[in-house]
């Protein structure tokens, strides 16, 4: 026998599913309303973990149980989120807005240091390391011994990819002097044209791989529509 | 009046990311220690300001209710799921089996029509492509698209031979991949020249 | 390199972009705004034929600013609202992509399919994996949201069996707040009962900067696990933690994502510490793509992309159950795309090759530009 209440939350899940999938047809109050709801659940998950992990497990445990020292350094963070208090409170938020940009300048002045270091020691440099090897002599070697097409088709790829990274980059080269409006001389156009020819590869790849990881989602969908009208039918799937 | 807020925030920003960044690149035991509490602060601070914004939304959508126009029934919708959920997780725990009621019931329902909705867009986006715009990208765009996906599945049970076993993978690892590199390098260089413009005290996005 | 008499007749915004599809985002001159009239200027500057036609464009928009009325509605009938083919050509796709993806469900034989290529990033994958111990902790970030959990969750299930098998211990966290709560969706699907528990961190808020302090600092960072309870602590659920102390600690690294940016925040802010401790990636199909160059770069161990890597991942012989009740629809789903398509693009080719239809959509183009 069917729980009610089992069908009851099939019944929601599919309501949902058939109100988001009206956007076929074109924007209407049924999809609004999902998509509200969407949002208001997962704000008021959200807002309970972030409550646990926060304001419990970095703040109030700490403050509770640390040492001295320990609170007062806490003391920073407790003063900076209370100023951000003042960008939310209505009466407090006309007059006193200022009063969080400290905490949004902490916020973005640690963010914009993460990202510079982070961009610089994972990204820049291993990747220019990465091109600048991406014959690797040993491995060139071995090839040549074993096969000369085999040889051809690696320096052939090496080729490419060297290319392929350094013409991606000029296509979005734009360079202009004082006065002049911007505008590339005629290699940097060619090599920016070749560039734009592997962009458009990059992101046909990308373009694939997005509808590889949506169709997954209709399927499931199906699924779950199928098993709900299974429920109502009063069968029992497979 | 507020003018004198500027500077300190600027100094803020300036002083924390500069003591950051060189925490990188110089492994000296205070700074390592300052950065960690700077970013154990961050961590707190960023939980704040996603609480902040909750709250914020929660107040939007109220004076939408308050003001009944035509999006106040929609508004309140979202406001009765927010309490709800907030209420329910309160009362039981963060992975209790109300929540994953309420992740298998109407978060996964909501967001998996999305994407499902999505790959119907994208169908049609592809398949007017070039009607939009008959260009030689547009058609080296489309071949990579049909060949990727022709080449990642079976058809009938058989997987097209020379394109899943070698095509596929070629331009995956070698045209493709050099191309995602180019981008990734030009992504990081235009992060790196914002972060340098905030961390010098050019540019103020905390400013408002 | 370009084209068709067409496009070198069309002098379209698209023909002066930076980037293939993304139109006006990075226009190169001003030519294309047409201004009619330039305007007389006041001082005498150096100032170029493109800039005075900026100059012009600006005057005539605080003209129309400071006229109060408002300028002539634009037809928004072609530019925002799909007209009624467009809308019937949605839902025929739409319509016959769920049939032909049911039909699939129904009557699907499930029998196993062709052996997929297996690429060298995947028999790392499994190498790592089933070289495990019941002795290992491996730490496991959930970083895809609910809309990614048809795609994920057979992937993380390919890879959980082999944890789970080695009586490895995985230590959950996410970066998004609904991520350990999908892990223990999935461990409610998968996990036998003699298998060990995991513990859950949970969530870590801050984007790259939450990671940085992951790797600064592990227990600092985590100092309660979701339950309100120290993970630390000798007396705790599992003794075993005890002997992490750093992110490089941990037998291995696993980051299931369906986004590159987060990804992209992994590798950057936690791999360099990682020393010898390997790092694995089970992406997203839509994520594989822009991290392939970090592989190629030997910043990674291993990774796994998509529900075909998760299908290239399982062994034949033990087919993973949620995969095989959705690869049959899956294929026919790609294939009636890769349909539509192709028949769409020659249809469109066939379209524009007609004259009469080519200057009338020019005619219509030329009335849609500002």
């Amino acid at each position: 026998m069917m729980d009610m209440t089992e069908i009851m939350a099939a019944a929601l899940g599919f309501l949902i599913t058939c109100a988001i999938f009206s956007y076929i047809l074109g924007d209407n109050p049924l999809l609004r309303l999902a998509l509200h709801v969407l949002a208001g659940a997962a704000a008021g998950y959200t807002a309970l973990v972030v409550f646990n992990t926060t304001i419990k497990a970095q703040i109030y445990e700490p403050y509770m149980h640390g040492s001295t020292e320990e609170r007062l350094l806490l003391g920073v963070p407790i003063i900076l989120g209370v100023l951000l208090l003042a960008k939310l409170v209505p009466p407090l938020s006309s007059r006193l807005i200022w009063a969080g940009n400290p905490t949004l300048a902490f916020l973005s002045g640690v963010g914009a240091a993460v990202a510079v270091g982070g961009a610089v020691t994972g990204t820049i440099l291993p990747q220019v390391w990465a091109s600048v090897n991406v014959l690797d002599p040993q491995a060139v070697m071995e090839t040549a011994r074993s096969s000369p097409w085999s040889l051809v088709e690696m320096v052939g790829n090496a080729v490419i990819i060297l290319l392929g990274t350094l013409t991606t980059l000029i296509a979005f080269h734009f360079g202009a002097r004082s006065g002049q409006t911007p505008q590339r001389p005629g290699w940097i156009n060619t090599l920016a044209q070749i560039g734009q020819g592997f962009i458009a590869i990059t992101l046909g790849v990308l373009f694939a791989g997005v509808l590889l990881a949506a169709l997954p989602a209709m399927i499931e969908r199906c699924q779950s529509a199928l098993e709900f009208i299974y429920m109502l039918l009063g069968l029992v799937i497979r | 009046m507020t003018r004198w807020i500027t500077p300190i925030s600027t100094a803020i920003a300036t002083g924390v990311g500069i003591i950051v960044l060189v925490g990188y690149f110089v492994p000296a035991a205070w700074i390592l220690d300052l950065r960690a509490l700077f970013l154990r602060w961050a961590v707190i601070l960023a939980g704040l300001t996603l609480l902040v914004g909750i709250f914020n939304l929660l107040a939007v959508h109220g004076r939408k209710v308050y003001s009944l126009n035509k999006e106040s029934w929609s508004s309140l919708a979202l406001i009765i799921a927010l309490v709800g959920t907030a209420g329910v997780i309160a009362w039981q725990q963060t992975h209790s089996a109300a929540a994953l009621w309420i992740l298998n019931w109407i978060l996964i329902p909501a967001e998996s029509s999305l994407m499902a909705v999505l790959a119907v867009i994208l169908i049609y986006a592809a398949a007017r492509l070039l009607y939009r715009r008959k260009t030689v990208f547009s058609v080296i765009f489309l071949v990579t698209v049909v060949i990727v996906l022709s080449g990642s599945v079976p058809f009938w049970g058989t997987f097209i031979p020379f394109v899943h076993d070698r095509l596929l993978g070629w331009i995956i690892s070698v045209p493709a991949m050099a191309g995602a590199r180019g981008l990734l390098l030009g992504m990081a260089l235009g992060i790196i020249a914002t972060g340098i413009r905030l961390l010098t005290g050019n540019q103020h996005p905390y400013d408002g | 390199m370009m084209d068709n008499p067409q496009d070198q007749q069309d002098d379209t915004p698209q023909k002066k972009e930076a980037v293939p599809g993304l139109e006006d985002v990075l226009p190169l001159n001003a030519a294309m705004f047409e201004a009619d009239e330039i305007l007389p200027v006041p001082f005498s500057v150096d100032i170029s034929e493109p800039q005075h036609k900026h100059i012009g464009l600006l005057e005539r928009m605080l003209a129309q600013e400071n006229e109060g009325t408002p300028p002539p509605a634009q037809p928004p009938k072609a530019e925002y609202h799909p007209d009624s083919f467009q809308r019937f050509l949605r839902l025929a796709i739409g319509l016959i992509l769920i049939l032909t993806i049911t039909a699939n469900i129904l009557y699907s034989n499930r029998s196993p399919s062709a052996a997929l290529a297996v690429p060298s990033e995947i028999v790392q994958t499994r190498t790592i994996l089933r070289g495990l111990s019941s002795e290992s902790m491996v730490l496991v970030a959930f970083d895809y949201e609910p809309g990614f959990s048809a795609e994920m969750e057979p992937l993380a299930a390919a890879v959980f069996q082999d944890i789970l098998t080695t009586q490895a211990v995985p230590v959950i966290l996410s970066t998004s707040p609904l991520g350990t709560l999908q892990a223990a969706r999935l461990m409610q699907k998968i996990q036998p009962p003699t298998a060990r528990q995991p513990i859950y961190l949970g969530y870590l808020p801050g984007g790259a900067a939450g990671l940085m302090s992951l790797t600064n600092s592990l227990r600092n960072t985590f100092p309660l696990d979701v339950d309100g309870e120290s993970p630390w602590l000798p007396d705790s659920a599992n003794p075993k933690l005890q002997a992490i102390n750093s992110i490089a600690d941990f037998a291995a690294v696993i980051v299931l994502s369906a986004d590159a940016e987060n990804a992209r925040n992994w590798l950057e802010q936690v791999q360099p510490a990682l020393n010898k401790t390997p790092f694995i990636f089970a992406l997203s199909a839509q994520a594989a793509p822009l991290i392939r160059p970090y592989l190629s770069g030997n910043q990674l161990q291993g990774m796994i992309g998509g529900v075909i890597g998760a299908h290239a991942y399982q062994e034949p012989k033990q087919p993973n159950a949620m995969l095989q009740m959705t690869w049959d629809g899956f294929a026919a789903g790609v294939w009636v795309a890769v349909a539509f398509i192709v028949c769409g693009s020659g249809i469109s080719l066939v379209l524009l090759s007609d004259p009469a239809r080519k200057k009338r959509r020019k005619q219509r183009q030329k009335r849609r530009l500002p």
